[in-house]
């Protein structure tokens, strides 16, 4: 599919969730004569009607062969030639990231940031080694030192925290 | 005259060089550090200053305020990371300048349009500050809606060639803004019993998401061996008489932008910056370099920015009314010392002030060799090998967020933030009008339903109001002017891309 | 949204900072002080560092420590106007060793949204202080009294202004309006700073807000403060009458209190009876909560728990009636 239409399309359908979710909004008796509900359905009716209309114009200007289409016109960095593989890549990366966080707590902030620097390097090709592991510990006891003794910063201690 | 000989027998006896030095090195830190608001990084000396006198406490927490809005634009610079919201502006350029190896330059630009603006802002406070606090008083609710209203009506030339895409953008920006608690009503929107949701979606994590780590994404999905991102010279460069003269303009924008959000509560300097960014870019003689690298797109957000902080006083000292959080804790420097900043204490206490006044200029001369000294290390940093940086990036990124509220859920808000920033990527979708619409989307909202709610539902307040009229003409000035060349555009060539939108 | 947290934070800030006003060191006091089980007692405030309620507790610690045999610390648990420190606090044990600084704020979070955790997970524990509320016009307003403005909100309309949409304050207008049987526009802003320049340039021609918020203003001679909406009137403000002099039954009672997870052991709340009388007699504390405009106004345990119940149930009934709150 084309890239803008594909755009479009799902542009219109956050437009239909977010109406479905502006439909639980409460009214009240307090408000105004606006309501809590009306800038987020004008909000959403708007994203629904520009995105229909952008598929529209879009299919409009691929039948009459007008323009170059969206694919054509590439991307200039070359960072999207392959946009499976780079959905795939990058769908990696926020794994990592949010196995990170579902950890954070639990892990303790020292840690888990380690583990963090560290699969994201391996990651992007780094070899795992020593020097690594070395540069991630060490990464981490910075962060230590500015957001926790500097900044003053709760972050988790998580398991560790009985042990200090 | 009394005035000026007084502020100099102060520089002489009392702390304030200092206070100004340390308050502007730590204020820099904070701003620099993503997750840390300048208010946050001005309320973790309060407990320092409890035991100072007056004067050096006012000019330690004044100059951590002003080196925290300046510190937020190096990393927005260098690693595409807003330190503050409202660096994000001067992020759009200045990142694309540091990708085309000259971070050194746009470091430079924005620590001289930095500096221009916190003098303007100063010598305003200074000189000003009666007369232009009547002007805060001008600004009823239906004034801000205009004033949000024009913000918005850039969308259209911010995003030529594919007007659809930018509007589309707009608008789950402003999507993103009706989150949380509703301003009239007070009950939750789009909450789900989430606690974390109940004051809304904090604007700079989504910031940092959709740029951050939209932009880790990206690199770490980009498995072509790339050319080594150079920051370039891995020193800051002062700008030359050429780009001075080129971005006089911008700065000029800038300030008097940054002045009139300032005296105005309830704008700040995020609205300020991104409308300096869009202002420079409708007078620029090149607007079209503006998103590739503009040295005029780093100075404007950077000069208003700065401007505003300054100016941001006038409220306070005028009517003892703290437009800002940071100007918030700054009241509460005031009151620790028992002095109540309002039109009181200017004829009671005119001392305390003017040292505070000496303090600032004071702080914003050390502002340039302090940056000297910090910025090199700065650039040096970021020029280590791409996996190690967006490895270090991305726990830098996780790390601030964590320490805004302490919630792992606005880890996750960040992380979901840099997916939507992806994938707008991905699109080709302009960023600039989505953040716009975030910044704005609650001060149009929230002002416009104010102002019917005081007009029993009546729709001539925004025409009865003339600060309101004039901001809306020129709202629709603006965008009659920015269609009608979008047309003229697609008609001349029209087999150009602008024929997408 | 930023603009909403900004003033959310300027609002709690300006509103409470004055506690620090005369944070002197102090001299250790030669009295018994009571004993307590725990050497380190955790105080809970959904307020962020240097907010309000942060303000209010570290200074008040300083003098607690001298009358309970025990060290205080502050802990913020900000986010979510308190439902995130409810959260937290829900999850304690209900041993002595931990409390949560409460404000009305924490009933209205409880109303206003479904939350894991609300009010009805904690105990009150006993209520310290009175956050006096006004009502205030500018100084060059035409109106005197109270009655000169809902003469005005009787003849043609009226805007009224509050610091939250959903709040004590905004509530408490509301319920003015339905007394008087008056028409008038209750204007809701994120901070006491947008309110205060509304009313200053005259957009609302009153608004209602604590003390403390309007120091500056009334020192410059400002605004003028029409009625105090406590029983009696305040000797900071003398002859300015009460509501209920201008025939309006109104009266407010922001509480400031503390509140346990459920299942307080009595020998806790017992000594925490026991002392706070002595806190508020102390001339040293004493100096320091009048500066702050704070009413001294303790409730023991059993009626602040009664209290705070009464309190919450009362709110939720004008919720509902306003229409904020669903009928369950």
């Amino acid at each position: 599919m084309d890239r803008d239409i594909l755009c479009g399309v799902i542009a219109f359908a956050i437009a239909l969730a977010y109406l479905t979710a502006a439909a639980t909004i409460p009214e009240t008796a307090i408000g105004d004569t606006v309501g809590a509900a009306g800038v987020p359905h004008l909000l959403g009716y708007g994203l629904a009607i520009m995105s229909a209309l952008y598929v529209g114009q879009r299919l409009l200007v691929l039948r009459a062969g007008i323009g170059p289409t969206a694919d054509e016109e590439g991307d200039s960095r070359g960072v999207f030639d392959h946009p499976l593989a780079a959905f795939a890549w990058a769908a990696g990366a926020v794994a990592i990231c949010a196995v990170f966080i579902f950890f954070f707590e639990t892990t303790g902030y020292f840690l888990s940031v380690a583990l963090l620097i560290f699969a994201m390097c391996v990651y992007q090709g780094v070899k795992p080694d020593i020097r690594l592991a070395a540069i991630s510990i060490g990464g981490a006891v910075v962060f230590w030192l500015i957001f926790v003794m500097l900044l003053d910063v709760h972050m988790p201690l998580g398991i560790w925290a009985d042990l200090i | 005259m009394d005035a000026i000989i007084t502020s100099f027998e102060l520089l002489g006896t009392t702390l304030i060089i200092p206070m100004a030095v340390i308050g502007m090195t730590w204020g820099i830190f904070g701003g620099a550090t993503p997750g840390l608001s300048p208010s946050i990084t001005m309320a973790l000396l309060l407990p320092f200053t409890y035991t100072m006198d007056p004067i050096p406490a006012l000019v330690l927490l004044t100059s951590t305020y002003v080196g925290a809005e300046y510190g937020g634009s190096i990393p927005a610079i260098l690693i595409r990371t807003p330190g503050t919201s409202a660096s994000a502006a001067t992020m759009i350029d200045g990142y694309e300048m540091r990708k085309q190896g000259r971070a050194g330059e746009a470091l430079g630009i924005s620590l001289q349009a930095s500096s221009i603006g916190n003098f303007v802002g100063i010598l305003c406070v200074i000189l000003l500050t009666a007369p232009l606090s009547q002007l805060a008083l001008a600004f009823k609710p239906s004034s801000y809606f205009a004033l949000g209203i024009l913000g918005l009506s850039v969308i259209v030339s911010v995003s030529e060639g594919m007007l659809f895409k930018g509007i589309i953008g707009a608008l789950i920006g402003l999507m993103i803004a009706t989150i949380g608690t509703d301003p009239v009503t007070g009950v939750g929107r789009f909450t789900y019993g989430n606690a974390d949701l109940l004051t809304g979606v904090p604007i700079i994590l989504v910031m940092v998401g959709l740029f951050a780590v939209g932009e880790v994404l990206e690199q770490v999905a980009n498995r072509q061996p790339t050319a080594h991102i150079s920051g370039g010279a891995t020193k800051l460069k002062w700008p030359s008489w050429a780009v001075q003269l080129k971005t006089a303009k911008a700065n000029l924008i800038g300030s008097v932008i940054g002045i009139f959000s300032g005296i105005m509560p309830g704008a700040g300097g995020t609205v300020a910056s991104f409308m300096a960014y869009t202002e420079a870019r409708r007078f620029s003689k090149t607007p079209e370099e503006f998103g590739k690298g503009s040295e005029e797109g780093v100075a404007a957000p950077e000069c208003a920015n700065n401007a505003d902080a300054g100016v941001g006083l006038i409220p306070l000292l005028s009517f003892g009314i703290p437009a800002s959080n940071s100007t918030a804790v700054l009241l509460g420097g005031f009151l620790i010392h028992g002095l109540i900043p309002g039109p009181v204490l200017f004829n009671r206490d005119p001392t305390i002030l003017y040292g505070m006044f000496s303090g600032l200029l004071v702080a914003s001369l050390a502002l340039i060799p302090i940056a000297y000294m910090t910025l090199s290390a700065s650039i040096w940093l970021v020029n280590r090998p791409k996996p190690y940086l967006f490895a270090f990036i991305a726990a830098l990124v996780f790390s601030g967020a964590y320490s805004i509220n302490n919630s792992p859920f606005d880890l996750g808000l960040v992380l979901a933030s840099g997916i939507l920033g992806y994938g707008m990527r991905y699109f080709g979708m302009p960023m600039l009008p989505t953040i716009l619409g975030l910044v704005l989307g609650y001060m149009i909202e929230s002002n416009y339903r104010r102002s019917l709610v005081i007009s029993g539902g009546d729709y001539h307040i925004f025409i009865e109001d003339p600060v309101s009229v004039i901001f809306l003409s020129l709202a629709v000035l603006f965008l009659a002017g920015s269609l009608i060349r979008e047309f003229r555009n697609r008609r001349l060539r029209p087999q150009d891309k602008e024929v997408s939108a | 949204m930023l603009v909403k947290h900004t003033n959310a934070l300027a609002r709690s800030l300006f509103a409470a900072t004055l506690g620090l006003a005369c944070a002197a060191a102090l001299p250790a006091l030669a009295q018994d002080k009571i004993a307590y089980p725990h050497k380190v007692v955790t105080l809970v405030t959904h307020s962020s560092p240097g907010g309000g309620s942060d303000v209010f507790l570290r200074d008040m610690t300083k003098y607690l420590k001298q009358v309970i045999d025990a060290d205080f610390v502050v802990e913020n648990v900000s986010g979510g106007s308190g439902a995130k420190a409810m959260a937290h606090m829900a999850k304690q044990k209900p041993d002595g060793s931990v409390f949560y600084a409460t404000t009305p704020t924490y009933i209205y979070t409880s109303h206003m949204a479904e939350l894991s955790a609300n009010y009805t997970a904690l105990e009150p524990l006993a209520n310290f202080f009175y956050d006096p509320e006004v009502i205030y016009t500018r100084a060059d307003a035409p109106f005197k009294t109270l009655k000169d403005v809902l003469d005005k909100a009787k003849a043609g309309r009226s805007a009224w202004g509050a610091a939250n949409p959903g709040s004590l304050e905004r509530i408490t207008l509301e319920q003015m309006k339905k007394i008087t049987g008056v028409n008038a526009a209750v204007v809701t802003s994120e901070g006491g700073g947008e309110t205060m320049i509304n009313v200053l340039n005259g957009t609302l021609d009153i608004a209602i807000g604590e003390v403390q918020e309007l120091r500056s203003q009334l020192e410059g001679k400002q605004v003028r403060v029409l009625a105090v909406l406590s029983e009696a009137p305040l000797a900071l403000l003398p002859g300015v009458p009460t509501a209920k002099d201008s025939g309006i039954d109104l009266a407010v009672r922001k509480f400031r209190g503390l509140a346990g997870p459920k299942g307080l052991p009595p020998e806790i709340t017992k000594a925490w009876d026991q002392a706070i009388p002595k806190l508020l007699a102390d001339p040293k504390y004493k100096a320091d909560y009048e500066a702050a405009n704070l009413v001294p106004a303790f409730i023991a345990h059993d009626d602040y728990v009664k209290f705070v119940d009464h309190f919450a149930m009362e709110q939720k009934t004008l919720l509902t009636e306003v229409g904020v709150v669903k009928k369950k």
